[in-house]
């Protein structure tokens, strides 16, 4: 019985032990991460962009947003897409337009349980592959339920 | 091979009886037939062991990987590119280290909650480098890294004795048992009294958020169901008592109109499964075999559902997502909220939250995500709740820490059981653990009473 008893104070020891020098690794590297944190603007679409046709590209991966419009309800997302800080539009074009004309117009669309998909064209009808311009697509609805407590210098979105 | 020799000792009145084991040309000599079991040659399964962690780590990403695809649409998940799948399998590099842990450690109930616990955390880290959320994951995943280590070394390798107290007679346990199965089918009847409903498994979560039952009813209908029946139902089939069994498990599948908890449903199937899984492997093997089995039936129904043999992904939905993927998305999810967001300093904790007089967070912490992320009430274990959003992510390995001795006490309480008997009974509770508060889970699903119960369970039961 003193044996065991001896045995399990020398695991706990020992394994206290492993876990200071386990903390003791971790503790810096988490405080150096912390201290540098850069949260990502989870707004930005980033590239690539897939061109479809025309003046029409595509992004399928996107931070999650309220529901896309879909064939039942083509005009229920809120969703708005901004082009170096500037809005884009018409929203809920036809992707035919999107393609034909371009200057702007989107969709932001799903179907079925298909992923969402945002189809955009450029103000100007370039390529956003490579033009320089920074796309976001933001919802104007999106409110914090929970905004008093957020942290000083952190955002809803 | 074994030969049985009498030996005389001058200080022995009673003759000794030894086994003699002949092992590459070596004599041992052993007291006792536990011994001469555990003197299996141990290469061999380590071996099998090490074969099964590394299958069940790369069925276990295959799930993980399709589960992304499939859900993608939710809107929780990004679904994976090339580069997202590179940087996945970099990201659980690190935490596939620590399946040293389950291929050296003994096993126990640490053992078996560790071994879980270490499935969702690798799915934190598959999802983690592509997270939808903007939070900063290099530090959530180095926290969620340092705390599986935290929580799994002492929970696994830290085995206190059984306190010393005169045990119970075996007659009169059995007349325990009787009692608990009175007290749970009291327990169940007052539930129906409040909820009773029939509902098929896709309609339960239109039912289950309008169940309002009064706390200490709660408390009882979850410990009824989480601890008091299957603890019930092990010592029946250990005893072989087959009628009670049978009593207990219609008690089980009664909860679940109450609860309306697909886990109540599928209890005594589970419990089955395991009982059955423990008599064709060792402890290691049954504890992996009990994940790697129904993730890879989830596998072969997508896959038979995806060539269209099959109508629909039930399996995969329940097993490989609800089950497996959704606790590890919880993470990701809580790590986002609070990067943001003032932590809660544990008074999200009931009884912390009355003696509290100020809380920044006056709902529990599964409305508040309901309300942020749109994706119902969202409860998630331990690494998420008592740790990043408690503390934060940076302090919570140290929370992580205190949780695992907490759990090696648990390994005390069921020193000296057959290691059978505590994978079955502990069989609801451990899948529980992984999507409820460890402090809920000790206080109102039983875990506490569980443990208790094993104390008390007199070991003379198991020489008969």
């Amino acid at each position: 019985m003193k044996k065991s008893s001896i045995g399990l104070c020398g695991r706990v020891i020992s394994i206290l032990g492993l876990m200071a020098i386990v903390l003791s690794i971790y503790l810096p590297a988490a405080l150096y991460l912390e201290a540098h944190s850069v949260p990502i603007d989870k707004t930005v679409l980033t590239p690539p962009f897939e061109r479809l046709a025309g003046n029409a590209f595509a992004i399928y991966k996107r931070p999650a947003v309220p529901p896309a419009d879909t064939v039942n309800e083509p005009r229920r997302s809120r969703a708005v897409v901004f082009e170096d800080g500037t809005m884009l539009g018409p929203g809920h074009s036809p992707h035919s337009e999107i393609n034909a004309i371009g200057r702007g117009r989107y969709s932001y669309w799903s179907e079925g349980e298909n992923v969402a998909v945002i189809v955009f064209s450029t103000s100007d009808n370039s390529d956003p592959n490579t033009n320089g311009k920074t796309y976001r697509l933001i919802d104007p609805d999106v409110q914090d339920p929970y905004k008093a407590q957020l942290k000083p210098g952190s955002s809803a979105n | 091979m074994y030969k049985i020799l009498t030996r005389r000792s001058s200080s022995q009145a009673v003759p000794l009886i030894n086994k003699v084991y002949h092992e590459h040309g070596k004599v041992v000599v052993f007291n006792n037939l536990d011994a001469l079991v555990g003197l299996r040659p141990k290469p061999v399964r380590r071996h099998r062991t090490l074969i099964l962690l590394l299958a069940y780590i790369a069925v276990s990403c295959t799930s993980f990987y399709f589960v992304q695809e499939r859900y993608s649409y939710l809107g929780f998940f990004a679904e994976p590119d090339r580069i997202d799948l590179m940087a996945a399998i970099i990201n659980v590099l690190p935490l596939i280290s620590l399946f040293g842990v389950f291929l050296f450690g003994r096993f126990s109930f640490g053992y078996c909650l560790s071994f879980y616990f270490f499935t969702i955390l690798l799915g934190y880290c598959w999802i983690a480098p592509s997270s939808i959320y903007g939070y900063d994951s290099h530090l959530a995943t180095l926290s969620i890294l340092a705390s599986a280590v935290t929580f799994a070394v002492p929970a696994v390798f830290l085995v206190p004795d059984r306190p010393k107290f005169p045990e119970i007679s075996p007659a009169y346990f059995e007349r325990c048992l009787v009692a608990i199965l009175i007290i749970s089918a009291a327990v169940l009847v007052a539930g129906a009294s409040y909820d009773f409903k029939l509902a098929k498994l896709s309609e339960i979560y239109l039912y289950r958020d309008q169940i309002d039952f009064p706390r200490p009813l709660g408390y009882a209908i979850g410990i009824t169901t989480g601890a008091l029946l299957p603890f019930a139902f092990t010592c029946f089939v250990f005893l072989r008592r087959w009628g009670h069994v049978a009593v207990t498990t219609a008690l089980m599948f009664a909860a679940f109109p109450i609860t309306l908890a697909k886990l109540s449903l599928l209890a005594p199937i589970w419990l089955t499964f395991l009982l059955l899984l423990s008599r064709r492997a060792g402890p290691r093997e049954a504890t992996i075999l009990s994940l790697l089995v129904p993730m890879l039936v989830g596998l072969i129904a997508y896959a038979l559902q995806r060539s269209g043999l099959v109508p629909n992904d039930l399996l995969f939905g329940t097993i490989n997502f609800r089950m497996i993927a959704v606790p590890a998305m919880t993470i990701d999810i809580y790590s986002d909220f609070f990067s943001r967001h003032v932590v809660t300093h544990f008074c999200q904790i009931s009884m912390l939250k009355q003696l509290v007089s100020h809380c920044a967070y006056a709902e529990p912490l599964a409305l508040v995500m309901a309300k942020s992320y749109n994706f119902g009430v969202l409860n998630a274990p331990l690494f998420a709740t008592e740790g990043i959003a408690s503390v934060g992510p940076v302090a919570a390995p140290f929370i992580a820490m205190i949780c695992g001795f907490i759990l090696a006490l648990a390994n005390g309480a069921s020193a000296r059981l057959p290691w059978r008997f505590v994978l079955v009974s502990s069989g609801v509770v451990v899948p529980a653990f992984l999507n409820v508060p460890m402090t809920t889970m000790l206080l109102s699903n039983g875990a506490a009473t569980l443990c208790l119960l094993w104390l008390l369970t007199p070991r003379s039961l198991f020489a008969r």
